[in-house]
């Protein structure tokens, strides 16, 4: 397995999959984040679910034009702090700012958001290169979008820090404001997608990003177990 | 009719007197920051003060509170800014998240009689809240950090 694991990303900015979950009017990406060879390589049974292999897109990055960015965490939290690092791969490589990210927890939905098995040590293994290459695309997106805004070539322009940034003039524009241009271009192809050198990483390996759910849990409001409605508890 | 205080507020409650105190709060108050682990006492998810003592909630049925006052994770700090709360953020100490509840109340109700507890103590105090992520050396870090305001 190398890193030319490569997920489908689609622009679905207009196809309302999460409507009433995210402001519209923005950008929504999907990716497919289970790229089928790594499917054929770990064997994890989701072929013999209900629903089987999911491989259409069920993973979302949205930016809403007041410059929030949403990331759909698919995995669950188990105590190895996936709901967070997964998100924040997603946050690192958009060159998002973390306190304007705000990470929504896929409730168990697997016709949506496909298997959502969070087991064997493999929600960073399977997801970290798709995640990455959503992040990217959308980063690329509103750098497009802000070189056609500004009318220069999109060599000249960088996203750094929630804004892109034309050096030369100096302008600079948030990503609230580039969302919907950006929802009306076409994701790039998979062969375009650049990702960031480990280098410029801002939060992947730096150790400084607490969990997203601290302050939740430390005052007891925090989603923990998610009951889906009318289930019922037993014990033995 | 059982009366009772919870988190400062008065309460009745006119079901089955021998309903665990822990059922009270979570399925009648919906106060479900306070987990169900093992039901039987044993490894301090449901710690809540009962007159200000450490009590698993579990264990206890709702008519032995009848006339005492329970405060549980909810009821703390009103901003979520108890020493120990925050202490536990300083340190980054959940993983999961499950017991830590339990484990903040438990800790709370320590330092409430032992202003700066020894390791000793500490251990003492905490060896029956169970944390299956492992967060102990977070936790007895943190209790030090909250006694001292560091």
């Amino acid at each position: 397995m190398t890193s030319t694991i490569h997920a489908v990303i689609e622009n679905v900015s207009r196809r309302g999959f999460l409507k009433g979950m995210l402001a519209t009017g923005g950008l929504v990406l999907a990716a497919g984040s289970v790229p089928s060879r790594a499917l054929a390589a770990y064997a994890t049974g989701a072929e013999k679910m209900a629903h089987g292999v999911r491989s259409d897109p069920h993973l979302f990055v949205s930016i809403a034009p007041d410059g929030i960015v949403t990331i759909v965490a698919i995995r669950s939290e188990m105590g190895t702090g996936s709901r967070t690092s997964l998100p924040m791969i997603v946050a690192d490589e958009l060159e998002a700012d973390w306190s304007r990210v705000r990470v929504m927890q896929a409730p168990g939905d697997e016709e949506k958001y496909g298997n959502q098995d969070t087991d064997g040590s493999r929600s960073l293994r399977h997801h970290i290169q798709p995640m990455r290459q959503c992040g990217a695309a959308a980063r690329q997106m509103l750098e497009t979008a802000a070189a056609q805004r500004w009318g220069v070539a999109v060599g000249e322009v960088q996203a750094q820090n929630h804004e892109v940034v034309h050096k030369a003039s100096g302008r600079k524009l948030g990503y609230g404001e580039l969302a919907a241009d950006a929802s009306a271009l076409p994701t790039p192809p998979a062969d375009q997608i650049k990702l960031k050198d480990a280098s410029a990483f801002r939060y992947i390996g730096k150790g400084t990003t607490p969990i997203v759910d601290l302050f939740d849990i430390t005052t007891g409001r925090a989603t923990i177990a998610y009951f889906m409605p009318g289930s019922l508890a037993s014990m033995l | 009719m059982v009366k009772l205080q919870v988190n400062g507020q008065a309460q009745s409650f006119d079901g089955d007197p021998s309903m665990p105190l822990l059922w009270y709060l979570r399925d009648e108050l919906q106060l479900t920051g306070t987990k169900y682990g093992c039901g039987v006492a044993l490894c301090g998810a449901c710690t809540v003060h009962i007159d200000g003592e450490a009590s698993r909630a579990c264990g206890i049925a709702i008519s032995d509170v009848a006339g005492r006052s329970v405060t549980t994770i909810e009821g703390l700090d009103r901003d979520g800014n108890h020493p120990v709360q925050k202490a536990w953020r300083a340190l980054n100490v959940p993983q999961c998240g499950y017991c830590q509840a339990g484990q903040i109340m438990q800790a709370a109700a320590l330092l409430a009689t032992t202003k700066n507890p020894s390791e000793a103590e500490i251990n003492d105090a905490m060896s029956g809240n169970i944390c299956r992520c492992g967060c102990y050396q977070r936790i007895t870090a943190a209790i030090k950090t909250a006694a001292t305001g560091a």
